[in-house]
């Protein structure tokens, strides 16, 4: 059955939306008032990721998780500024169920691999984000670093290729020009990661319509998540799943 | 009073929040305590199983949790806390787990359409009445997290889910259970179920 993930985006305690990797606006001055907006409960999952940018965010971040936690009763990923295990360890203590990577699988893969082995393969998500120009073959495409601070360092099949070998559980796919874009996934890339792998993928960037969400089923993501469209009309996540029950798709009922 | 033990393997803040949330107090145990009459166990686990007995044996908990089962104390394994309740589990190894449920506890074959870990919500089959079940119904969904799974027990599996194959996904002796899915991450159909427990008399 496939999950839906709402995504929120968290810098330094306000949670955003984002085109192309920039930060056009802020939607909430706190991400409390963003999950009682959106009834997450309705969601599957509610991933938070911190993309400030800045490690005095980490300490705000974890509190931050740990108010959410509280209250919620729905699978928690977050991530965002994980660059030590003390950063898995401080916001599983805290509640979160998994952990996303995305700049560590690159720089640090011996983080992520002891993270798998302490925290089990199901705990950690890697995170990718593709750029769909250029490439001659997908497999060429260019991966994005550290949400663009950094240059351009490996190609997405040698990432498929790491993911693997570290025994990270899940993938969280994005694109960087997809973000914000209301075109839906790129699904090119998408279907490039699910068939070289044999973990589940989260689809996610670019829905702006619910039929996004279901061109995601139906090249096999085991979850499509949105972002930006959450803040688009109230009770995103109720709407989202009912057109997909009424398109036929199997989704958790609340 | 619901004891969740700590052994650094487990998701303690959102169980204890879970439990706080239907009312029951709840505390954290990380070496043995006594306990009153009328307290429960809880056992979480995320992680691998070999290090999740690791950690038991380095915390004096194995005697201690040994010894509250045998008197009668009731206790809920969760997820990995529930896979360790049985003989032995190929993760890691051929590592022993607490046997006291029988059986080995395997990896998931990879199948299409069934990709590991098992990442999902699901519904889970009733396959005998019990009070931890009460109130639940066909339509409820849990949600699971697990790359490994218990077997099917004629005596002690009360619930069953699929993926690829058949599984327990709720196992009960005496004062044991073992729940597959996380009733803390469950919405609704969780809290129900972890209420039961908390009700179990």
């Amino acid at each position: 059955m496939i999950r839906l993930v709402g995504v929120l985006l968290w810098v330094n305690g306000r949670i955003v939306q984002t085109e192309n990797f920039h930060v056009t606006n802020t939607i909430h001055e706190h991400p409390i008032h963003a999950v009682e907006a959106i009834e997450a409960e309705d969601l599957d999952e509610l991933a938070i990721i911190n993309i400030t940018g800045d490690v005095s965010s980490k300490e705000p971040f974890v509190n931050h998780i740990r108010d959410l936690a509280r209250g919620l009763r729905i699978p928690l990923i977050a991530g965002g500024q994980i660059s030590s295990v003390s950063d898995f360890k401080q916001l599983l203590n805290v509640g979160a169920d998994k952990i996303i990577c995305n700049t560590a699988v690159i720089d640090d893969p011996a983080l992520v691999e002891t993270a798998v082995e302490t925290y089990g393969s199901a705990t950690v998500v890697a995170s990718v984000d593709l750029s769909a120009t250029l490439a001659e073959k997908i497999g060429n495409s260019r991966i994005y670093h550290n949400r663009l601070r950094k240059p351009i360092s490996l190609t997405l099949d040698s990432w498929l290729h790491r993911q693997k070998e570290l025994g990270i559980g899940e993938i969280f796919f994005n694109n960087v020009e997809h973000d914000g874009a209301r075109i839906g996934y790129d699904l090119k890339g998408l279907q490039h990661v699910i068939e070289n792998s044999n973990s589940p993928v989260i689809a996610f960037g670019g829905v702006g319509d619910w039929s996004h969400l279901a061109e995601g089923v139906d090249i096999g993501a085991g979850a499509v998540a949105f972002g930006n469209a959450l803040h688009y009309v109230e009770t995103a996540p109720r709407k989202a799943k009912l057109f997909l029950k009424r398109n036929g798709y199997a989704v958790r009922e609340i | 009073m619901i004891y969740v033990v700590d052994y650094g393997v487990g998701n303690v803040a959102s169980l204890c929040n879970a439990i706080e949330e239907i009312g029951i107090a709840c505390a954290l145990i990380s070496s043995p305590k006594k306990l009153k009459p009328n307290d429960k166990l809880v056992l979480p686990g995320v992680g691998a199983f070999p290090r999740a007995m690791h950690e038991l044996k380095n915390a004096s908990l194995l005697e201690f949790l040994y010894e509250e089962i045998s008197f009668g104390r009731k206790l809920l394994g969760i997820c990995l806390g529930m896979q360790i309740l049985f003989e032995m589990s190929e993760e890691g190894g051929q590592i022993s787990g607490l046997s006291l449920f029988p059986g080995l506890v395997r990896r998931f074959e990879v199948n299409p359409g069934a990709r590991v870990p098992r990442i999902e919500w699901a519904r889970i089959k009733k396959l005998k009445e019990h009070e931890l079940l009460s109130g639940s119904s066909e339509r409820d969904f849990y949600y699971f997290l697990h790359s490994f799974y218990c077997p099917l027990n004629d005596y002690y599996t009360i619930a069953s889910s699929s993926y690829g194959i058949d599984y327990s996904a709720v196992v009960v002796k005496e004062n044991l259970v073992g729940a597959q899915f996380h009733p803390e991450k469950s919405g609704r159909s969780g809290l129900r179920f972890l209420r039961n427990f908390a009700n179990w008399e």
